[in-house]
């Protein structure tokens, strides 16, 4: 298999789509919520799997909801959410949630929003569509996630991680946005012809 | 050939309208108050409600389950974002309450539901949502689940099973070239040794394993035949102790039944050993026991004799003292004298070779075995006036080990005197028979001395069990039960009745060789 | 007319100079990518129309647009940015800003813009 990186100035260009991106995510997810959030700087990797579920280790506490949903398209990918429980829990609060059943909808619903608002955004920015796959939620011990066979088909992964504050909320939660080898090379012709648009 | 149109078909209300009609999904038009605008055929069907008659009515005072603040939200949602939202029929299970009437194997009572809300007329603010059967997906869902946790316990019990085994199961692997390639920790145990000590250490290490060479040379007989052997083997623990056990060798292949070694399963015989070893003490002391009983028959049985002897002299004397002495009178008493001394010696030699101990078993008949062992009680039986009768065929003959058996008869008979001389009854009688049955010998052996009440009778056979206060040891009975069992291969039962007691012993015609002790 | 663009991207910080020029010919144009070095060129070069992203390291629009107000009152600054919550912008508008535009910026924003200006 051929090693694929991702040069400084792609990734520059990727990171400044993804900011866009997020910031329609996020303001959408904050009129849900109705409630401000802060942006954060996106940061864009390339790794193998087992680093890949190294970082999912390295997430701290050990309960978390972990939520995916898959897009297809000429980019295609997944997108993982993570939301620790006390997150959740004031998400539920906040919303004024009973019950599990509401709460992990909610949950798949900020999934939902985040995944199809950061992919469609960012598709459009490299005039493309995607559609979206039902997502589908696990509360998974993270000790768990390497025996998950979620992850098998990736070879190699570009993970964009960015992370959702709600400050006053204290509702944290983080998202990674994984595509497939043959996306990977896609999204780098596409970056690619944006960069010569302005240089 | 006529130029197929390969255009698309032009915008048609009425083949949408037929399309959507048949299509296998529900579909419901709301707008953004929730207002229900459009309700198809599938529904329709579904919920037997009609279209006319919910049109302009909210979706969810139609259907009181549906949480209108969630929906809401979602129909927000899908329409801001401009993508659909979704309710998942693994989290919410249904948003159309649709009972399942089909005779399947499904464990809900409502159709289970996957909703996309798909913004579908942004300047109106519609959506749409299409409503997917997901019950089959969700039972095949919900039994692999099952299935997966179920799995998951019978592997935990399983992993539990192995490490009791290990804990309790005496094993040790070997490969063919005798490496130790496990061993069980109840093994290790035992040895108090650890496993990376173990592993490939020589199984015949002769620092821990003591076999004899012979033994030695059969297990490699037989692992060469890749046959099952049963084998006793001796370790040595670390802190010196010897470990007795008796071992299963079996072969072991693996999956392609390729030969890779054997497996040795061990059963801990120590304490049985050890049980075994003080049996054998016990023997030795009831046969010291039996010295000194037979020092006090001999003492009966030359008493007579030696009084003989003494007579015999003192007459001697006396017809010297008168001259009445000649030489046939001297001759007379010469040949009483010498018959006298060959019977004390005789008796000794019986004596003699009845603790001589002898191991080989010899044929013999049972009128000679009676014999011998009436021998030395005959003096006793004599002053006591029993009546000492035999009924059998002089030809019956027996292989065994005659020492052995003669010191059982003794301790019976003894026995039976013992008990005579505690009561005092006419027609005082011993009587012994003895007759062949097919394979067998048996010999019975019956007194009227008063007989053994019930509830004692079930414990003469223990050891140390004795109704004579002083001069029992409780071992003779015991001692019987063990020769006649263990090592004559035969059984021993006694019956009373009335003041009768009767023993009754069975032995195999011809005794096969093995190992007395 | 001096102009500073402030932006971590350098795809965002080209993208909008290309875009200004189209309007402003020669003019001379700063850069920066960060809230820092934007603050320094402000006080050193005196730009007169600052254009400023909010998410940046080191420091951040937010931080950054009070002390340029600070160094040069007479500043005009013109918020970039993708963060199109409703705070966000009331929030920088409150802080001084003369506009708040969203990602991606084009030509034809930047034209209406310069014209207001
Ligand atoms: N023929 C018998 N008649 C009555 N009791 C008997 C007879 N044989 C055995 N017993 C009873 O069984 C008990 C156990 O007999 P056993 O020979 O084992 O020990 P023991 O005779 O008491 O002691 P030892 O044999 O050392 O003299 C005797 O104490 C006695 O009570
Ligand atoms: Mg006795
Ligand atoms: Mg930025």
């Amino acid at each position: 298999m051929i090693e694929i990186n991702l040069s400084e100035d792609e990734k520059d260009v990727l990171q400044e789509l993804m900011n866009v991106a997020y910031g329609n995510a996020t303001a959408i997810v904050a009129d849900m919520l109705d409630a401000f959030a802060s942006l954060s700087i996106p940061n864009i990797k390339i790794m193998n799997i087992r680093e890949l579920l190294n970082t999912f280790h390295s997430l701290k506490g050990d309960s978390y909801f972990f939520s995916t949903q898959a897009f297809v398209g000429e980019f295609s990918g997944e997108c993982a959410f993570f939301i620790d429980n006390e997150s959740a829990n004031n998400l539920a609060i906040h919303l004024e949630l009973d019950g599990e059943e509401d709460l992990n909808d909610a949950i798949l619903e900020l999934t939902n929003i985040l995944t199809s608002t950061l992919t469609t955004r960012l598709a459009k920015e490299m005039n493309t569509q995607v559609q979206f796959a039902l997502p589908s939620i696990s509360k998974i011990p993270l000790n768990e996630m390497g025996s998950n066979n979620a992850f098998k088909q990736y070879s190699q992964v570009i993970v964009i991680d960015t992370q959702l504050n709600f400050h006053d909320q204290k509702i944290n939660g983080e998202i990674f946005i994984l595509t497939k080898d043959g996306s990977i090379k896609w999204l780098k012709n596409q970056l690619n012809d944006i960069l010569k648009t302005i240089i | 050939m006529a130029e197929k149109s390969t255009q698309r078909y032009p915008q048609n209300n009425n083949l949408n309208e037929k399309l959507i009609a048949s299509i296998d999904n529900g579909i419901i038009i709301l707008n953004d108050e929730l207002k229900i605008l459009y309700f198809n055929k599938w529904l329709e069907l579904h919920t037997s409600i009609k279209e006319g008659d919910i049109i302009g009515e909210t979706i969810d005072s139609v259907f009181t389950n549906i949480n209108a603040r969630t929906l809401q939200r979602k129909v927000k949602t899908a329409l801001r974002m401009g993508t659909p939202t979704f309710y998942t029929a693994s989290v919410t299970k249904y948003l159309i309450p649709i009972k399942i009437d089909q005779i399947n194997i499904s464990n809900f009572k409502h159709m289970r539901q996957d909703v996309s809300v798909i913004p579908f007329d942004l300047k109106q603010q519609y959506v749409a949502l299409i409503i997917s059967d997901q019950t089959n997906m969700t039972n095949i869902h919900n039994q692999l689940t099952f299935n997966i946790k179920k799995i998951n316990e019978l592997n935990l019990e399983l992993l539990k099973e192995r490490k009791t085994i290990d804990q309790r199961v005496i094993l040790t692997k070997i490969d063919t070239r005798h490496h130790i390639t496990d061993i069980s920790l109840a093994y290790l145990e035992l040895l108090d040794m650890k496993k990376g000590d173990m592993l490939k250490s020589n199984y015949f290490d002769t620092q821990r394993l003591r076999i004899s060479q012979e033994l030695k040379e059969k297990i490699f007989d037989y692992m060469q035949r890749k046959e099952v052997l049963k084998y006793e083997e001796i370790s040595l623990s670390s802190t010196g102790k010897e470990i007795c056990l008796l071992n299963t060798l079996v072969p072991e292949y693996d999956k392609s039944a390729n030969h890779i070694g054997f497996i040795i399963f061990g059963e801990n015989i120590t304490s049985a050993k050890l049980v075994q070893e003080h049996q054998t003490k016990l023997l030795e002391n009831s046969r010291t026991a039996a010295m000194g009983e037979m020092i006090s028959m001999i003492a009966h049985q030359w008493r007579q004799p030696l009084s003989v002897i003494n007579t015999v002299v003192a007459t001697l004397k006396i017809k010297k003292a008168l001259n009445i002495l000649n030489d046939e009178i001297i001759d007379e008493s010469y040949i009483k004298i010498e018959n006298t001394i060959t019977y004390l010696s005789e008796t000794i030699d019986d004596f003699r070779n009845f603790f001589k101990h002898n191991k080989e078993l010899k044929t013999f008949t049972i009128a000679h075995l009676l014999q011998k062992s009436t021998q030395l009680l005959k003096a006793e039986i004599e002053v006591l006036n029993i009546d000492y009768e035999e009924d059998i065929d002089i030809n019956i003959e027996i292989t065994s080990y005659q020492n052995e058996l003669i010191q059982t008869i003794i301790n019976i008979l003894k026995n039976s005197i013992d008990a005579f001389k505690e009561i005092n009854t006419e027609n005082q009688k011993i009587s012994i028979k003895a007759y062949e049955e097919i394979a067998h010998i048996i010999i019975e052996i019956e007194d009227n001395a008063g007989g053994i009440p019930q509830e004692i009778l079930s414990k003469v056979f223990e050891p140390y069990f004795s109704t004579k206060s002083k001069n029992g040891t409780g071992l003779g009975l015991y001692v019987c039960k063990t020769i006649i069992q263990e090592h004559l291969k035969g059984r021993i039962t006694m019956k009373s009745k009335n003041d009768h007691t009767l023993t009754l012993i069975e032995l195999p015609k011809i005794l096969q060789n093995s190992v007395a002790v | 007319m001096k102009y500073l663009v402030t932006d971590d991207s350098k795809l965002a910080r080209l993208s909008l100079i290309k875009s200004l020029k189209i309007h402003v010919g020669d003019a001379e144009i700063y850069q920066a990518t960060n809230g820092a070095e934007a603050v320094e060129i402000v006080k050193n070069n005196k730009p007169d129309i600052v254009f400023l992203d909010l998410t940046m390291p080191v420091m951040d629009g937010y931080e950054a647009l009070p002390l340029m107000i600070e160094e040069h009152p007479k500043i005009k600054v013109v918020v970039v940015s993708a963060d199109v919550q409703e705070q966000a912008k009331t929030r920088v508008i409150n802080l001084g800003a003369q506009f708040h535009v969203q990602k991606p910026i084009n030509s034809d924003k930047i034209k209406e813009i310069l014209k207001i200006l």
